[in-house]
């Protein structure tokens, strides 16, 4: 798994994830946001386009980074993902809890539409 | 043609294996003709089985997890078996799926996504060990 830090786009976070996100690279994914929320960040926008697999650890890593915005009225917004992600997204629930977006465009068009907080 | 044999892998039960693990059932599942998407969810059931496995089953010791991957013209199946304490995940409660954020508890999907993916999943304890086999049905087989 890779996560790479995109930019900034209307104080969010644009991030791309890539790889897998399973038991062994979970913790190091749920890390790096954590880190981010440390330095001040509560809006995420994330990029799935190059993400292979997840599993139920990736999801409650998600989960867990989303609660801890959910605290400082922040949000994390999920775009571009896979068809074999999104099937678990759906299966879980979990695409009814996370916003997903078919793009970055659509991802930043629902974030300034409904701002965190709002 | 005939078909793929019967490939078995034994490992430690540790995380650091969960990626060669897995492969193994990948290369497995294809040799055995399943199509990307099938495949895909056969892998991730395993996936979440040998997670919990090594997370849970050996608390106070060191063991082994074996995966055994064979099957036939229907059906691609892989058998899972451990000598870790006796658990039986087909018996755990099914997750709450609705609810916000702040309700969502953390923890209790992957067995759950596991039973989702696949065609049957059966678990007996037999000879002190525990053994969980996962179905996946081979869709119409590719033309050459």
């Amino acid at each position: 798994m890779e996560i790479e830090y995109v930019g900034k786009e209307k104080e969010a976070v644009v991030a791309a994830v890539k790889g897998r996100v399973d038991a062994v690279t979970a913790p190091e994914f749920e890390k790096q946001f954590s880190r981010w929320i440390k330095e001040g960040n509560t809006c995420f926008l994330v990029g799935f386009e190059q993400l292979d697999y997840i599993s139920s650890a990736g999801l409650r890593s998600i989960l867990v980074i989303a609660k801890k915005l959910k605290g400082q009225s922040g949000r994390i917004v999920l775009y571009g993902l896979k068809d074999v992600v999104r099937e678990v997204f759906k299966i879980s629930g979990f695409d009814t809890i996370i916003p997903i977006c078919g793009s970055f465009e659509e991802a930043l068009e629902q974030f300034q539409a409904s701002p965190p907080g709002a | 043609m005939p078909h793929p044999s019967s490939g078995t892998l034994t490992l430690p039960s540790n995380l650091e294996n969960l990626g060669a693990m897995i492969r193994f059932i990948a290369d497995q599942a294809r040799l055995h003709g399943l199509d990307p998407k099938p495949c895909h969810e056969i892998e991730l059931a395993c996936d979440e089985i040998l997670t919990n496995i090594m997370n849970y089953a050996y608390p106070e010791s060191r063991g082994e997890i074996s995966v055994r991957c064979g099957g036939d013209r229907r059906v691609f199946r892989v058998r899972i078996s451990d000598s870790g304490i006796p658990f039986n995940p087909l018996k755990t409660r099914k997750p709450h799926l609705a609810g916000s954020i702040e309700e969502r508890q953390i923890g209790g999907l992957g067995i759950f996504l596991a039973r989702h993916l696949v065609d049957d999943i059966q678990y007996q304890r037999k000879k002190n060990r525990n053994v969980l086999t996962l179905y996946k049905k081979k869709g119409k087989p590719n033309k050459p």
